[in-house]
């Protein structure tokens, strides 16, 4: 099976690398904003599917991860905005490592709970903006480059979105 | 573990939480990912084959139909002009009955089967009518270059939650974006899904999956007269703000702030009033009329915005 997908003349991008190198933080990434890890599943693979289908028009083969990013990101809104049931599901615990007693993987995941709820309740941008910022430790200029939007406005996201989250947590009400 | 030290500032707490949080979660996630198997790779190209069949398959229908229409033009154009000139006073029955040309003889008086395929070739370009609106040059945000939004909806959320900064921007309603190519649909939009201010953004169609920001109106607020200077506008209108406090922006077209001022109207309803905002960095394309929220980051509730005509 070729799983190599040509970005411009001569220039190709192997989709299995990209796939090995990205997969798992591209289902992280939807994770923060749909509950669903099956359906973050679905909307990573939407978004490998998509780059397979219009790889030509991205003209920088680096461009791929910011690419899939962003479709990733604009996927888990999309989904959200449906009112998709799956995207909705609160927390389940999840898999602890069996080395934290029962009262530490509770408070884990109720902090967990309480920052991911908070930061759900952000502009999507701004959520965006956190996320990338925050677990992917990209630049600014790379968080630009995935949103499609400027360094300026990344900036303005990311202080507006940390003293928005500030106020929620204080007053998660 | 959400303790807090006062030696530390809060957004940095703020952001360590959100770091252990996700680390949490990215944690939990990992160990339920399918994984990167090579094999994994398979469906996907096979989801990206099916997708490329669903486009394929309106775009033949689109193609046929569009073919079907040119045949029919055709056939009719030949009924009604039966007889189109080659040059050199030769003549060619379209229809393909007869054909005739004046001395010398002409070669085209062959087989009516080869003379029925000349026409298109000798007549002169006939307009058409496209099927694909092509992308128009209507200035309005982004702005040439930058991300482009497919529906209008999409363009006039992304301006309500980047440019006008709307805390939990929630959808109303909207026109029917079904218009042509440098048509318009309006999309009414609110702050907060609790808020009483509607702001309603007008986009433009630029293209065929491209629509920009040109505008918007608000139920608390009008602009009646904006007057652009090259740095400085005017600007005048009815408004109702909390401490009748209303906001004046002047924006360039890609939305960054230029500046900013404020100026008095009504508290308990509508009042007229008039500003003005000097600016530097320009040109500005939009002046921005609305009313400020409580968290001092210059979001708004509200706005009214209008684009320099002179742009277009």
């Amino acid at each position: 099976m070729m799983a190599i997908v040509e970005v411009t003349d001569g220039v190709e991008v192997d989709l299995a690398s990209l796939h090995r190198a990205h997969y798992r933080d591209l289902v992280t990434l939807a994770s923060f904003m749909v509950d669903d890890v099956g359906r973050c599943e679905e909307l990573v693979q939407d978004a490998f599917a998509n780059l397979a289908g219009r790889s030509r028009s991205l003209r920088d083969p680096q461009s791929a991860a910011a690419y899939l990013r962003s479709a990733v990101l604009n996927g888990a809104r999309s989904a959200l905005r449906r009112r998709d049931p799956r995207s909705r599901l609160l927390i389940a615990g999840s898999t602890g490592s069996g080395v934290e007693r029962p009262d530490e993987v509770a408070e884990r995941h109720d902090e967990e709970a309480v920052v991911l709820a908070a930061l759900r309740s952000l502009p999507h941008q701004q959520q965006a903006v956190l996320v990338l910022r925050y677990w992917l430790s990209l630049t600014e200029a790379e968080i630009a480059a995935s949103l499609g939007i400027r360094v300026g406005t990344v900036k303005t996201h990311a202080r507006r979105g940390l003293a928005a989250l500030a106020v929620r947590l204080e007053d998660p009400r | 573990m959400t303790g807090t030290d006062p030696s530390v500032d809060p957004l940095e707490q703020t952001a360590q939480r959100l770091r252990g949080a996700l680390v949490s979660r990215a944690r939990a996630v990992d160990a339920r990912v399918l994984g990167s198997d090579p094999g994994v790779v398979v469906p996907i190209e096979r989801r990206a084959r099916r997708n490329r069949a669903l486009w394929l398959a309106p775009a033949g229908a689109v193609a046929a139909i569009v073919m079907l229409v040119a045949v029919a033009v055709l056939v009719t154009d030949g009924g009604s002009n039966p007889q189109v000139t080659t040059g050199a006073g030769s003549t060619i029955d379209t229809m393909g009955t007869s054909s005739t040309s004046t001395p010398p003889e002409s070669t085209i008086s062959a087989a009516p089967t080869t003379l029925a395929q000349v026409p298109p070739l000798t007549k002169p370009p006939k307009s058409t009518t496209s099927t694909m609106p092509v992308d128009r040059t209507i200035v309005g945000w982004p702005g040439q270059g930058s991300t482009r939004y497919p529906t209008a909806r999409s363009a006039a959320t992304a301006f309500a939650d980047t440019v006008l900064g709307f805390a939990q921007s929630s959808f109303v309603r909207q026109t029917s974006e079904d218009v042509p190519v440098g048509g318009t649909a309006q999309v009414t939009i609110k702050s907060r899904p609790t808020a009483g201010a509607t702001t309603t953004i007008t986009a433009a169609r630029n293209g065929s999956r491209s629509w920009v920001v040109r505008g918007a109106t608000s139920s608390q607020g009008t602009i009646t007269r904006s007057t652009f200077g090259p740095d400085r506008i005017d600007v005048a209108g009815t408004a109702s703000a909390f401490e009748a406090t209303v906001t004046i922006r002047a924006l360039s077209l890609g939305a960054t702030k230029l500046g900013e001022d404020i100026t008095m109207a009504g508290s308990t309803g509508k009042l007229p009033y008039e500003g003005s905002v000097s600016y530097r960095g320009g040109p500005a394309a939009f002046v921005l009329t609305g009313e400020s929220d409580a968290s001092g980051e210059g979001d708004l509730v509200w706005a009214c915005v209008v684009l320099d005509p002179a742009l277009g």
